[in-house]
């Protein structure tokens, strides 16, 4: 068994909690009230002296000006949170931090040396800039080396870990505090592969707590026969209060049928006093919390549809996150999924227990040792004589893995490796002419194994470190996935998509892309603008902005004309962490880095004339009758979404920042759908353009298309056809483009297509950037082809197609971007 | 034309078992993280091609969907013994690029 210790952090927006794994044993960190929870909670003093849990949570109703929490929802915001009474500042990343630091320390008491390193877990929809600050939070408490896990991936691994592999897939429903991620997993060959996930970055149990105050509020305005409305500011102390005492309350129906909100003292509201105490029934309960329990079985079965499944064809729903304790929520999921429930993990420290058994399996031991230890995956280590650099899994759901070594210098000429009960020998491996050996080893299943290593020169033995390995066979975890696509935008509106939601981190890709205008040194006007966006939406308009890139006038040696080639590179790491670069060829100058931004400000009175742009819309769009029985469906649920915004703008109104920070991400989020629907007015248009490009496409590829371009466009026609048949706008016109794209790539390598496509370049010299370029390239391929030079031809007519750009109010709704392919 | 296609990069028969492709991937990723020179290239039936971590990893992702697998072996299968174009063939990359990039969409 390893002496290694592990740490895994799963930093929540109510609780967090630390869990270490030494060898196979998994062990909460223990608070300093000897619990395993530790509120995420941060209070200021007058003096400036910190709280942090428990000993925080305790002031929300006192001194609730000074005390934070539920700032997690907040990460990334820029958002600077007040504590008067210190007279300080703080970001959510700051307070996370302490909450880090306080973890650490507790867990330096369990260790006996504060860890350097940590795998610290985040909600799957997540979004870059929250991930960015996840990280930011993690060096301000002290770690050196910090490694992200999506909770549901980090939930997974703990319920899959002492299992054998199931027939079936099986469902991780992850309800917290601010969100619901349900992911499908599977277990094949002792790898757990997430198949798919879904879920809602706005639905948590605060809504349900936010439904329970909002009962209470009712039933206070009819004891007392006033109105006590979230968004009046002077309530917002008494309600932080109300909070608590509803969760007390519903803490007290887990037990019994009847509870109470009440409080000792009464609440204050604009001089006057008012005392609470509010009968609750678990019926009442239960018929508050329902509807949210519906939503999230609603996007279970979602995600069971996309994957062409029925809940009878899974195996077991694990639980996890403080909401699913609720008993309402049992009975519910069971009514409508009736899938069995795995009770075995529990639902409080799973996400923790993940992610530190996901530092183990990456190697990323707690202590940062100076030297490389033994056991772990990627040692190194020098001795007198042969040093080794060995790669293997140090846990493999393979019993047969192979071990990647490399030895400098080349002194030995075999390895093998023993196992240390004597019951396996693998061969002797030649050492190749680079110092590189391939093994082969055999493990015991569902143990830990060590194995030595043998190297010997011309038989006789060399003494080579690291001379053992430590490997452990078990459930071993895919790369994570991209939760959400990320792309460049382009000028002309559309998004260069880099890496596909779904697609193993890390990554990296490279892309040429163009500047779609002329950019002079010095003119800082002439900036060109590499805008990256996140999400699934086919437009850079309704994807989020979530950094750029700047191609700034001040490093240009000399003007960079239109059309100049610029490279592009992306690269995410294992967490989500984005990088980039952009590089100039022509000029041999690299702008580098990412800038991920903070989520733009705004104010409520702009949120609420947002969302009375979003109604009016929804009004408009219910009287189009060019929107079908699908429109309507999908603006019911746009309604249903609109009672979250109304209770959200409320509490907003009231000073509830938490609050404002998610109407405005359900405000994207409505954006998107809305612009869902208002592109089904674009169906006609968008059957026709079909009917144009199909044609066109069949004509080129039967003419001259080779035999798998002839497949490939059919494969292509039953997809678009699929895309039909649901009323998809995106991904008809997705298919729609890939079928352009396939009759492109066939009817430039024909001469009558060529000298089409130079009359219609003819005929569009005027919208050309630099008509008279244009005209020459298109006399220049009109010779080639004359010629029969039809490389020339194409490349002439691609010159001169670069030179049509896409419209201003185009690249505006495209952040501004300043690229094309 | 698919020089990318997932079996090709790991170099696999189409046949392969699950086990055989995490145990190929892994291996391949260790030999890439050790910078041993050979598993920077691939041969495949349309020629020889660089790999990196990054296409090794997307393959494994790829493979592990059955939905993708059955579609890459299909392809690995039918596209066995097509020949790639000589460097005269100016459309080689734009196939190549389209093949690659219009599968995912498909």
């Amino acid at each position: 068994m390893s002496a290694e210790q592990f740490l895994g952090i799963d930093l929540g927006t109510t609780n967090s909690v630390a869990v270490l794994l030494g060898g196979d044993r998994a062990t909460p960190v223990r608070t300093a009230d000897g619990g395993a929870l530790l509120p995420s909670v941060v209070r200021f003093d007058g003096r400036g002296k910190v709280a942090v849990g428990a000993r925080a949570r305790r002031f929300l109703d006192e001194d609730p000006d000074n005390t934070r929490s539920e700032f997690k929802r907040l990460m990334g915001s820029g958002r600077r949170l007040a504590f008067p009474a210190a007279k300080l500042e703080k970001t959510p990343e700051e307070l996370s931090a302490l909450v880090l630091s306080t973890l650490r320390t507790n867990a330096e008491r369990a260790l006996g040396f504060a860890p350097d390193a940590a795998v610290v877990t985040v909600p799957a929809l997540f979004e870059l800039p929250q991930t960015r600050a996840t990280s930011e939070a993690a060096r301000l408490a002290g770690f050196s080396r910090v490694e992200h896990l999506q909770e549901p991936v980090a939930s997974a691994l703990t319920a899959g870990w002492n299992r054998g592999e199931d027939a079936a897939p099986w469902l991780v429903y992850d309800l917290g505090g601010g969100t619901f991620d349900v992911s499908l997993l599977e277990t094949r060959e002792g790898v757990l592969r997430v198949v798919d996930h879904d879920g809602d970055n706005f639905l948590g149990g605060r809504d349900m707590d936010s439904r329970l105050l909002d009962h209470v509020l009712g039933k206070l305005a009819e004891v007392h026969g006033r109105a006590f409305s979230r968004s009046d500011p002077a309530f917002t102390a008494a309600l932080r209060r109300l909070r608590i005492a509803c969760e007390d309350a519903k803490i007290d129906l887990a037990a019994g049928d009847d509870a109470s909100v009440s409080l000792p003292d009464p609440i204050r509201v604009d001089g006057d006093e008012y005392e609470v105490d509010v009968p609750l029934r678990l019926k009442e309960l239960d018929a508050l919390v329902t509807p949210i329990v519906d939503r999230t079985v609603d996007i279970c079965l979602r995600l069971l549809e996309r994957q062409g499944l029925s809940p009878a064809g899974v195996a077991r729903v694990v639980l996890v996150g403080g909401p699913t304790v609720m008993p309402v929520l049992r009975t519910r999921l069971h009514e409508r999924l009736a899938i069995a429930l795995a009770l075995d993990v529990d639902p409080m420290t799973a996400v923790a227990e993940g992610a530190a058994r996901f530092a183990s399996e990456r190697g990323l031991a707690a202590r940062v040792a100076a030297a490389p230890a033994a056991t772990a995956k990627g040692d190194t280590a020098a001795v007198r004589s042969v040093k080794a650099w060995l790669q293997y899994p140090s846990v493999s759901g393979d019993l047969f893995p192979f071990v990647v070594g490399r030895v400098e210098p080349r002194s030995i000429d075999k390895v093998r490796f023993e196992r240390e009960d004597g019951a396996f020998r693998s061969t002797d491996e030649t050492i190749g002419e680079d110092g590189s050996f391939v093994v082969q080893l055999e493990l015991v299943a569902r143990a830990t194994t060590t194995f030595r290593l043998v190297a010997s020169r011309a038989g006789e033995a060399v003494p080579v470190e690291p001379a053992a390995v430590t490997l452990r066979h078990g459930i071993s975890l895919g790369d994570p996935l991209l939760s959400r696509t990320i792309g460049i935008a382009l000028a002309d509106g559309t998004v260069a998509v880099y890496f596909e939601r779904g697609a193993p981190l890390p990554s990296r890709k490279t892309f040429r892309l163009r500047t779609s205008f002329t950019a002079h040194p010095g003119q800082q006007s002439s900036a060109i603008s590499v805008p990256v966006v996140q999400g699934e939406a086919e437009f850079a308009r309704l994807c989020r902005l979530v950094g750029r890139i700047d191609i700034r006038s001040e490093m240009l040696s000399a003007p960079l004309a239109a059309g100049s080639p610029v490279d592009v590179v992306l690269e995410l790491d294992r967490g989500g962490r984005l990088t980039g670069t952009a590089h100039v060829p022509d000029q041999g100058v690299t702008f580098p880095g990412v800038l991920v931004l903070a989520t733009p400000d705004a104010t409520v009175d702009e949120l609420r004339e947002q969302v009375g742009r979003v109604r009016a819309n929804v009004e408009l769009l219910y009287a189009d009758p060019s929107i079908a029985e699908l429109g309507q469906k999908k603006l019911s649920a746009i309604d249903e979404r609109l009672l979250d915004v109304d209770g959200e703008l409320e509490a907003a109104a009231g000073g509830d920042l938490d609050a404002l920070e998610k109407l405005r991400r359900l405000l994207i989020d409505m954006d998107a759908r809305v612009g869902e629907v208002e592109a089904l007015r674009t169906w006609p248009a968008l059957e026709s353009e079909a009917l144009r490009v199909v044609s066109w496409a069949v004509h080129w590829v039967s003419r001259a298309g080779s035999d798998m371009e002839r497949r490939t466009l059919e494969e292509a026609m039953r997809s678009l056809e699929r895309a039909r048949a649901v009323k998809s706008v995106s991904d008809y016109g997705k298919r729609l483009r890939t079928i352009e794209r396939l009759g492109d790539a066939v009817v430039v390598r024909d001469e009558d297509g060529l000298r089409r496509l130079f009359d219609e370049a003819t005929t569009r010299m005027g919208e050309m950037r630099d008509p008279r370029a244009g005209r020459q390239h298109v006399e220049e391929g009109r010779r080639a082809l004359a010629a029969n030079d039809t490389a020339g031809a194409r490349k002439a007519l691609y010159a001169a197609w670069k030179l049509l750009p896409p419209p201003e109010e185009v690249r505006a709704k495209a952040h501004g971007s300043g690229v094309e392919r | 034309m698919n020089a990318k296609n997932c079996f090709y990069v790991l170099e696999l028969a189409p046949d392969a078992s699950a086990a055989d492709i995490e145990r190929q991937g892994r291996k391949l990723l260790g030999m890439l993280e050790l910078g041993i020179e050979r598993s920077a290239r691939y041969a495949c039936p349309v020629g020889e091609f660089a790999r990196d971590a990054t296409t090794v990893r997307e393959a494994l992702a790829r493979l592990r969907d059955p939905k993708a697998r059955l579609r890459e072996a299909t392809l690995a299968r039918a596209l066995t013994g097509d020949k790639r174009p000589g460097d005269d063939d100016p459309d080689a990359p734009l196939r190549d690029g389209f093949l690659v990039g219009g599968f995912r969409g498909l």
